[in-house]
Parts: structure tokens; C-alpha cells; sequence
């Protein structure tokens, strides 16, 4: 348990790099993917929930240590992890339709990345009206697109 | 209908979760905090590994657009190097009529941007100097057009710059024809544009002004170029104005630049210190 919990944060490091390597520097209209929340997604249809609360933790720190953000996507992600474990269909299930994956990703999405503004607001004091629909929408739109894109191929 | 207490295994989930958010709410509300900024200074040379690959790409690229921008400017400066050779002349020969002694010559370090995070809440820029090569916080970072920000935190061979949109960022500025002066901050209602404020109504304001750090602030030097005047809002029931100002640095493009090894005069900041001393 604890060697493929390791190996599942060791593969969730190689998606931090990913995403702050790659997929961070392709802007859509100044909106990015969040890489590491549809690995999440993925542990959890596949994890028990300790393992996923802890995974998403984790990977949320080295993410923020990696951005200077302190504590915002671990926060984000550790609630997602823990409140939406159970609405997330498991590996044995019906394989799900892209439409399904995309509309499941998409409000997963939209609800971290509420969590993350909402947060960011009260550190920061921050509340560009422009930047929280960009954020909001916007990156959860492209993440879903960006988890339909990657389904699409895993199921080839 | 029997009830059945909760053991500590069936909450286990719960507990874990709980812990992790109030660790995270800890490193959230302390980052600014002795212990996480050591962390922070590891993940700036972490993060800096990790882009420095890419910052080369940036660089190439942007090297093709200043080319050409560069070309253009030469043929601008040969000009105006020109008119400026007869002013110098005349000017040092009033400046020894006058026993004029200040001079200002800033001393440049040339840095590379190795890691830009432009997302509009926390926005830094990461650069290939620290500690090793003499840049401490504070310095302000400029390029060939003008002010970029200042420096934050300094790692060994990193250094984390706060750039101008940053909410912050504040700068003490001076209207370079008008004589006004005020503080540039960024305009968060605009991701593309900065702000004077406290600049009085009376002062009149054109647009294209140029805007230009006042050096009162002991933190920048004073004459960097900071943006040109857009236009001007008029606060009601102030006696201040509004100043919205575009920036001449283009935060997306600038791949290279340099840190001003300034140091603030400590004959002022000593006075300031006595000056607060008095009200404490």
C-alpha cells in the first residue's frame, strides 16, 4: 500500500513538472489547465480516500511551494479530494461518455477553482472582477477540455 | 432502532482532511513568515531548474522582435545623441558654473527572467542572480524601457522579483512636465494599466505625459520611466485626481533586463526613524 502510494505521488511529481513546464505556458485567452487536478480525479476513481485526500494534499503543496502560493491549491485540493470522493464514478463502474467526463470534470473544476479564488481573495485581499471569471470559467472550461482530450486518447 | 457511535477509524478520513486544511491554512496566513520564506527560497531555485530550459526558447524568440525594435531605435538615438552631445557641453559648462556636484549613474547588472508567473494573483518574476552576485531585496529591476519592479526575496543564485502589476507594487512618481507627484500602484480594475494617485486636482494633466519614478521614496532612484498618461479620472469630493497610466515595460515580451544595485541613503532612512521615533 505504502510502495504504490509512493509511486502514485512520484507519478503526480512528474505531473507538477508537466504542468509548470508545459501546460502552465499554454494560455488560451490568459486561462491554463490545472494538469494536477485531473490526476486527482484519476487517483480518486482508483484510490481509496485517505489515499486520495493525502495524494491531493501533497501534490497541492509541491504545486504552491513551486508557485509561491502557499497553502491555496493544497486547501483546494484537499476539500475536492475529500468532498467529492464519492461522486466520482470508480474504475469498475460504466465507462463513462466523454460528454459525462467533461460535465464531471467541468464542475469538479469549477468548484476548486471557486474554493482557490474565494481564498485568495481573503489572503490577498483581491478581487479583480476580470480575473475571477477568467480563473473561474475560464481555466475550468480548459481543464475539462484538456481531461475529455486525455480520456478520449486513454480509451483508444 | 439502534444507534451506533462513530469509532476514530470511521473518522479517520475526516481527521486527516481537517489537519491538512489547517496546515495549509497555516502556511496561507504565515507565508510571510521567517520559516516559510527559507522554504520559499528552495523552491525558487527548484522552480528556476525546472524553467530555466524554457527561459531560453523566450529569449531566442524575443531576440528576433528587439532586433528589429533595436534597428529602429539606433537610427532614433543616432539623432537625438546628436542634439544631446551640443546640450551635454552646454550643460557641464553651466554645471561648472554652478559647482553642481550630484551626478547619477546607476550601477546595472544584466539578469535573464528564468521563470515568469503572470497569472494575474500573485505575479513574480524569477531572474538568474542572487546573494552570490551582490543583489539584495529591495533593488529595483529595469530594462532599456523602464521600470520593472523591485526585488523580494534573494536565494543564492535566484532572485524573486515583485513586478509592477502586483497588487503590493507601490512606486513614488513624479509627472515628468507637470511636476506632480504621487503614488503608482496597479489598476486591478485593468489587468493592462497603473494608476497615480494623490496627485492634486489642481495640477494640470496631459495625456501622454511621461511618468517617472521621484526618488523620494528612498527605494527606486529617482528618473527611471515608469509609463506614459492615458487619461485622467477626476475623484469626486477629493481634492487628488486619478492618473491611469500605460506602462512602457511589456511584462509578456521582456525576457532579459536589469537589477539597479541601489542602496537607500542611510542618512534618510535614519532620519525617517527618528521622525517616527517622535510619535511613538
Amino acid at each position: 500500500m505504502r510502495s504504490e502510494r509512493l509511486k502514485d505521488f512520484l507519478i503526480g511529481l512528474g505531473f507538477v513538472a508537466v504542468q509548470l513546464v508545459m501546460f502552465r505556458h499554454l494560455k488560451i485567452f490568459q486561462t491554463q489547465p490545472d494538469l494536477v487536478l485531473i490526476y486527482i480525479l484519476w487517483i480518486m476513481a482508483r484510490r481509496d480516500r485517505t489515499n486520495t485526500i493525502l495524494i491531493a494534499a501533497s501534490l497541492g503543496f509541491v504545486q504552491d511551494a513551486l508557485l509561491d502560493l502557499w497553502g491555496l491549491n493544497m486547501f483546494a485540493k484537499t476539500v475536492i479530494a475529500f468532498g467529492a470522493y464519492n461522486y466520482i464514478p470508480k474504475s469498475s463502474d460504466i465507462r463513462l461518455l466523454l460528454g459525462q467526463i467533461f460535465l464531471l470534470v467541468l464542475i469538479v473544476s469549477l468548484v476548486h477553482n471557486l474554493i482557490f479564488l474565494a481564498l485568495n481573495g481573503l489572503v490577498a485581499g483581491y478581487s479583480g472582477e476580470l480575473l475571477f471569471w477568467r480563473k473561474w470559467i475560464g481555466n475550468s472550461l480548459y481543464t475539462a477540455t484538456i481531461a475529455s482530450v486525455i480520456y478520449l486518447f486513454r480509451s483508444n | 432502532m439502534r444507534f451506533r457511535l462513530p469509532s476514530i477509524a470511521d473518522a479517520k478520513d475526516h481527521i486527516l482532511a481537517s489537519v491538512l486544511l489547517v496546515i495549509s491554512l497555516v502556511l496561507m496566513f504565515g507565508r510571510s513568515q521567517e520559516s516559510v520564506n527559507v522554504l520559499r527560497k528552495v523552491s525558487i531555485t527548484v522552480f528556476s531548474y525546472l524553467e530555466e530550459p524554457l527561459s531560453n526558447i523566450r529569449v531566442y524568440r524575443q531576440a528576433l522582435t528587439t532586433n528589429t525594435y533595436l534597428r529602429k531605435q539606433n537610427v532614433l538615438l543616432q539623432d537625438e545623441l546628436s542634439r544631446l552631445r551640443g546640450a551635454a557641453q552646454q550643460n557641464e559648462e553651466l554645471r561648472q558654473l554652478l559647482d553642481f556636484s550630484r551626478r547619477s549613474e546607476l550601477n546595472l547588472f544584466p539578469i535573464r527572467i528564468v521563470a515568469k508567473e503572470l497569472n494575474q494573483i500573485n505575479n513574480s518574476l524569477t531572474v538568474d542572480a542572487g546573494s552570490r552576485q551582490g543583489i539584495e531585496v529591495g533593488m529595483p529591476m529595469v530594462t532599456a524601457d523602464g521600470l520593472v519592479g523591485r526585488v523580494t526575496i534573494v536565494a543564492a543564485g535566484y532572485a524573486q522579483v515583485m513586478p509592477f502589476y502586483n497588487s503590493l507594487f507601490r512606486v513614488s512618481a513624479k509627472l515628468q512636465q507637470s511636476g506632480g507627484y504621487g503614488i503608482v500602484s496597479w489598476r486591478e480594475k485593468n489587468l493592462y494599466e497603473m494608476q497615480m494617485d494623490e496627485v492634486p486636482q489642481t495640477v494640470a494633466v496631459d495625456s501622454g505625459e511621461v511618468v517617472v519614478t521621484s526618488g523620494f521614496s528612498n527605494q527606486f532612484p529617482p528618473d527611471i520611466p515608469i509609463g506614459r498618461v492615458i487619461r485622467t479620472e477626476p475623484a469626486q469630493g477629493r481634492v487628488t485626481q486619478k492618473i491611469i497610466i500605460d506602462p512602457y515595460v511589456d511584462l509578456h515580451q521582456i525576457a532579459e533586463g536589469f537589477i539597479v544595485k541601489f542602496q537607500p541613503d542611510t542618512t534618510i532612512e535614519r532620519l525617517n526613524e527618528q521622525y517616527r521615533e517622535l510619535f511613538e
